[in-house]
C-alpha cells in the first residue's frame, strides 16, 4: 500500500467521524428538544460579574449590548435568601458618591433606577443605620447591564443579585450572541421541560 | 441582594515599625496588641506544627460576631452577646482553661446585622473598658467584673450609631482612655477611674464618625492620635486635644482600617468599598502641621477591606483584597514587593505579628497559616485547621504563647509555644 494510499484512506475516516458525530449531535439535540424546550441559561459560576475569584475587575456588561432582543433577555434577580437586607447596600447606592444627610450616599448605582427598597421588620428610629430593607428589581427597567451584580459580589455584598436569561423574552437563537462574545462562556443551553420553560419565571426568582 | 459585612474588626497600627527584644508572657491589652501596631514582643514561638496542629487549650460557644480578646495578667477579655436573652455582656475568663472568671451583662436589644459583636476590650490591671455595638462606653473593674462606671457616647456626644454597629476599640493609655465620638467631638480623652472628660476635640467641620479605631504616634515630634473618618484623616494633640491637621481625602461606606503610621512621619490609610490607599506626610513648621499626599492608590490597585497593614523592616504586610485577600508585602511606595498568589488566599482574615512570623487566618475556612516575616518572598512555615469558619475575620491575641482567636461563633486557644 503506497503512503498517498494511506493518507487518503486516513483522511476519509476522519471525515466519516466527523460526520457521524455531526449526525449524534444533532440527534442528542433533537431527542433533548423532544424531551423538553432548549434554553439558554447563565452558569453564575462563570459570570464575571458574580462568580467567585473575580473581584477588583471591570463590570461586564456584554449581555445588555450583544443580545439581539431590544433592553437584552438578560435581567438582574435578588435571591432573599441570600440578601444581606443592609442600609447601605452596594448594589443600590453608588457607594462613591457624597454621604447625603441621612449618613448614606447620595447616588443610586442603577443607571436606570431600577432598583426600589422598601424597610422590612423591626424599624428602630433610634437606630436608623441598622434597618433592615427588601431589594425589589423592576424586570420592566433592568436590561441586564450587570452593576449590580457586580457591586454585590464579596466582599463588598453577599452575592445575592446575579443575571439570568428571561426566557420570555428570549428569542432562543441557535447561536446566541451574547454566548458567543461572552469571554467566560458563561451562556450554557439546558434542555427543561417544556411545563417549566412555559413559565416565565424561573422557581428562584424574587419573590 | 448585597449587603455589606465590613465588619469592622479593625486593626490599626502604631509607630512602632521593628520588633524589640521579647519578653514572655507579654500582655495584649488591647485591639493591635501593647503598642497598638499588631506586633506580639513574645519569643521561643513554635516554626513548626505537628500535622494535626497546635495544641486546643480551650474553646468557647460565642454569640455571632468577630470581636476578638484582650488578654492581661493571664485573664481573656471579651464581648459577648446572647441572643436568646437580648444581653450584652463582657467575660474575663482564664488564658490557661478558659474558664470564666467572672461576667457582666445587660439587657440590650440589638438586631443582628452581619453579625452582632466586632471590638475588643482595652484593659490594664485595674480596669476593663470596652464599647458597646450601640455605642455605650462602659468602664470594669478588671478583678471583679464591677461596672464602675458607664457613658452613653450617643447622648454625651450625639455619636451615632455606625451601620453594622460600633467598630471602634478603645485606646488605652497609661494616664487616660482615648475614644473617637464623631457627633460633637469627633475625639474625647477621659480619666480611666471616673470617666470624667479630661479634653475633648470640637467637631467644628461635621466630620463622620467611622469603624476606625484612634491610634497614638509622635508626628513632627509632637504626640497625637490619629483618627479616620469617612471624610480623611486627622490629627490630634494627645496634650490638649487640640485639632492639628485633617486631610481630605473620601472613603465609601465605611472606614474600618485605621491609620498606620510610617516612619518619616507619614501616614497610610487603606479602605473598602473602591476607596483605595492613600500615603500622606505630614510636616510641622514651627507648631503648624499640614498634610500632603506622597501618593493615592485609587480602586483596583491595592486596598485593604477591614484589617490595618503591620509594619515590619520598612515595610507594610496585610491581606488585601485582589483574588480573595492575598497576604502582600507593600513597600513604603505603595509597590507589591510579593504576595501570596497561587499559594494562599484569605479572603478578610485577620493577622498579627511574632517572633519573626506572620500569623495569618483564612477568613472562609479558619485555615491558620505561619508565615516567616520577611520582605523577599512568601514562605510558609506551617499551617493547620483551627477553626470551621465561617467568618474567621475577627483580630487574634496573643499571649504567654497562647494564641485566642474566633470564628464567628467560636473563641478558641491554642499553644503555639509548645511548653
Amino acid at each position: 500500500m503506497s503512503l498517498r494510499a494511506t493518507r487518503r484512506a486516513t483522511l476519509k475516516g476522519i471525515s466519516r467521524a466527523a460526520a457521524l458525530l455531526g449526525m449524534s449531535g444533532a440527534a442528542a439535540f433533537l431527542v433533548r428538544k423532544a424531551e423538553g424546550r432548549v434554553v439558554w441559561q447563565i452558569d453564575t459560576a462563570r459570570c464575571i460579574n458574580s462568580r467567585a475569584g473575580e473581584v477588583g475587575v471591570k463590570v461586564c456588561d456584554l449581555c445588555l449590548k450583544e443580545c439581539v432582543v431590544t433592553q437584552s433577555a438578560v435581567r438582574a434577580v435578588n435571591e432573599y435568601s441570600q440578601c444581606g437586607r443592609c442600609n447601605i447596600c452596594p448594589a443600590y447606592f453608588n457607594v462613591t458618591s457624597a454621604v447625603s444627610e441621612k449618613g448614606v450616599p447620595s447616588e443610586k448605582l442603577c443607571p436606570r433606577d431600577a432598583i426600589s427598597r422598601k424597610p422590612i421588620g423591626e424599624v428602630d428610629p433610634s437606630d436608623p443605620a441598622n434597618n433592615f430593607y427588601e431589594y425589589v428589581i423592576d424586570e420592566a427597567k433592568c436590561d441586564g447591564c450587570g452593576k449590580c451584580v457586580m457591586a454585590c459580589k464579596e466582599p463588598a455584598g453577599l452575592g445575592s443579585i446575579r443575571l439570568v436569561v428571561r426566557h420570555n423574552l428570549c428569542v432562543n437563537c441557535n447561536s446566541c450572541a451574547i454566548s458567543t462574545a461572552c469571554p467566560k462562556d458563561a451562556l450554557t443551553q439546558l434542555t427543561v421541560p417544556e411545563s417549566i420553560s412555559a413559565s416565565s419565571r424561573p422557581a428562584h426568582s424574587q419573590s | 441582594m448585597v449587603s455589606r459585612r465590613i465588619l469592622f474588626t479593625c486593626l490599626a497600627g502604631a509607630a512602632v515599625p521593628e520588633l524589640k527584644p521579647a519578653a514572655r508572657g507579654a500582655d495584649w491589652p488591647q485591639f493591635r496588641g501593647p503598642a497598638r501596631d499588631g506586633v506580639s514582643r513574645e519569643t521561643g514561638l513554635l516554626r513548626q506544627w505537628p500535622a494535626s496542629g497546635p495544641k486546643v487549650l480551650w474553646t468557647a460557644p460565642v454569640g455571632q460576631g468577630y470581636a476578638g480578646a484582650a488578654i492581661v495578667g493571664g485573664k481573656v477579655f471579651h464581648h459577648d452577646y446572647d441572643e436568646t436573652k437580648s444581653e450584652w455582656g463582657v467575660y474575663c475568663r482564664s488564658l490557661a482553661t478558659g474558664k470564666v472568671i467572672w461576667s457582666f451583662s445587660e439587657s440590650r436589644r440589638i438586631r443582628p446585622n452581619h453579625a452582632i459583636t466586632r471590638t475588643v476590650p482595652a484593659a490594664d490591671a485595674r480596669f476593663v473598658f470596652s464599647i458597646d455595638p450601640k455605642c455605650g462606653l462602659h468602664c470594669f473593674d478588671a478583678r471583679t467584673g464591677k461596672r464602675l462606671w458607664n457613658k452613653d457616647l450617643v447622648t454625651a456626644y450625639k455619636t451615632p450609631i455606625p451601620p453594622w454597629y460600633n467598630g471602634q476599640c478603645p485606646l488605652i493609655e497609661p494616664d487616660r482612655l482615648i475614644v473617637a465620638t464623631g457627633g460633637d467631638a469627633i475625639m474625647a480623652a477621659l480619666d480611666k477611674a471616673t470617666g470624667k472628660e479630661l479634653w475633648r476635640t470640637p467637631n467644628t467641620i461635621k466630620l463622620h464618625y467611622s469603624h476606625a479605631s484612634v491610634m497614638p504616634a509622635t508626628i513632627g515630634g509632637v504626640k497625637q492620635y490619629l483618627y479616620s473618618t469617612l471624610d480623611g484623616l486627622l490629627g490630634v494633640a494627645a496634650a490638649s486635644g487640640k485639632l492639628l491637621w485633617t486631610y481630605s481625602r473620601k472613603f465609601n461606606v465605611a472606614a474600618p482600617v485605621s491609620p498606620l503610621p510610617i516612619e518619616g512621619d507619614r501616614v497610610f490609610l487603606t479602605g473598602p468599598y473602591d476607596a483605595g490607599s492613600v500615603m500622606i506626610r505630614v510636616r510641622n513648621t514651627g507648631g503648624s502641621f499640614k498634610a500632603e499626599p506622597v501618593f493615592d492608590m485609587q480602586a483596583n490597585e491595592w486596598n485593604s477591606e477591614v484589617h490595618t497593614p503591620i509594619v515590619f523592616k520598612g515595610h507594610m504586610f496585610a491581606v488585601g483584597k485582589k483574588k480573595r485577600g492575598l497576604f502582600t508585602c507593600l513597600s513604603f511606595d505603595g509597590k507589591t514587593v510579593w504576595d501570596s498568589d497561587g499559594k494562599a488566599a484569605f479572603e478578610l482574615g485577620s493577622f498579627l505579628l511574632a517572633d519573626g512570623m506572620f500569623f495569618v487566618l483564612e477568613g472562609k475556612t479558619g485555615m491558620l497559616r505561619l508565615i516567616e516575616a520577611n520582605t523577599t518572598g512568601y514562605k510558609e512555615l506551617a499551617k493547620a485547621q483551627v477553626l470551621s469558619g465561617q467568618d474567621v475575620w475577627g483580630p487574634m491575641a496573643l499571649s504567654d504563647g497562647k494564641l485566642v482567636l474566633r470564628d464567628l461563633t467560636k473563641m478558641v486557644c491554642i499553644d503555639v509555644r509548645g511548653s
